[in-house]
């Protein structure tokens, strides 16, 4: 439990610094974006994940869903634009992510097709 | 609620969410039970209905926001650890997944700029398949609506981790690589929930692809954006 907690505050203090880093040098790359990628990069120079940073991780994603309630409820600010395009949102959002997904399928299915 | 009384809304939200969750659970974790739902339609009802301090709510909630961020961070845990799902067929599995993400972010902008959308719109529409936070940042970037983008966001994987499965089997895609780069570039984290509820190599392969275009589409959404508009 305290190696979680201890995770997560790691890990927030991090994308805090990243976004100060970030805004310093006029960077438009999110703090959280460049947290990662050099997270990913230390565990493949480690060849490990530090346990305190694989739990605290763990406890994140676990809450994924919790954290983006927040997020969405500020929706509200942007009623008019719903309201105003309804049908415009759905048809993008379905057309969109079917097509996506028969893209990705169908281009990986082709070149690993059997004989090639 | 008055403004003071910010600090209740951090309980009512976990609240709200602990109550979700279970009946989540109760329902064998089906994405359309997802525990996300119930809470986002209940608080925004409560903002109609009651009015309400929506700047209370944002200041009370700050702290589920950075952990938030600290979540798009932690996601290297998940790319790290499916760095071996991948070994085989790199290429390929990469020409899929860029070309998923650009077949996406295409379909989803074209209609939103020819018609009234406006660019706000279609910025916002641009960001769809990539996961929220990372969305959200992305967004903000080339002038979109961070919290519209959350919401197309959650739409967009709801409707792939639900439609997604039986589409491709109707299109005759059954081995679960294929399944889980589908679901992980056009579904993001629903997406790649699902395909993990599905089968561990499908949730391997789902979370390489939600990272990878998620990483790669917020990265070059900002550089290419300006092109288009």
């Amino acid at each position: 439990m305290t190696r979680t907690i201890a995770g997560i505050m790691f890990l927030i203090v991090l994308v805090q610094a990243m976004e100060g880093l970030a805004t310093a040098f006029g960077v438009h790359v999110p703090g959280a974006i460049a947290a990662m990628a050099l997270l990913f990069a230390f565990f493949l120079w480690q060849g490990r994940i530090p346990d305190f940073l694989e739990k605290g991780a763990d406890g994140l994603v676990r809450i994924f869903p919790l954290l983006f309630i927040p997020a969405l409820v500020m929706v509200s600010d942007h009623w008019a634009i719903i309201a105003h395009h309804p049908w415009l949102l759905l048809s993008a959002i379905s057309v969109s992510t079917l097509g996506g997904l028969a893209a990705t399928a169908l281009i990986y299915r082709y070149l690993t097709r059997p004989g090639k | 609620m008055a403004e003071g009384a910010f600090y209740l809304w951090l309980p009512i939200v976990a609240g709200l969410y602990l109550i979700a969750d279970h009946l989540y659970r109760a329902c064998g974790q089906r994405a359309i039970a997802n525990p996300v739902l119930l809470p986002v339609i209940l608080l925004i009802a409560s903002f109609h209905v009651f009015g309400g301090d929506v700047r209370a709510f944002e200041t009370g909630t700050r702290p589920l926001m950075w952990m938030l961020s600290a979540a798009v961070a932690a996601l290297a845990v998940p790319l790290y650890r499916s760095r071996h799902a991948i070994r085989r067929n790199k290429p390929a599995i990469v020409a899929a997944i860029a070309g998923g993400s650009i077949t996406g972010v295409g379909l989803a902008i074209v209609p939103a700029l020819v018609l009234e959308g406006g660019s706000s719109l279609g910025a916002t529409l641009a960001t769809k398949s990539i996961t929220t936070p990372i969305a959200m940042a992305a967004a903000e970037s080339i002038g979109g609506l961070p919290p519209l983008a959350a919401a197309v966001v959650i739409v967009t994987g709801l409707f792939a981790a639900l439609v997604g499965p039986p589409f491709l089997r109707l299109l005759g895609v059954d081995d679960e690589t294929t399944l889980g780069l589908a679901l992980g570039t056009a579904g993001h984290a629903i997406g790649t929930a699902e395909a993990v509820r599905l089968s561990d190599g499908m949730g391997a392969a789902a979370a390489f692809a939600m990272t990878t275009n998620g990483l790669a589409t917020a990265l070059l959404l900002p550089i290419i954006w300006p092109i288009f508009v």
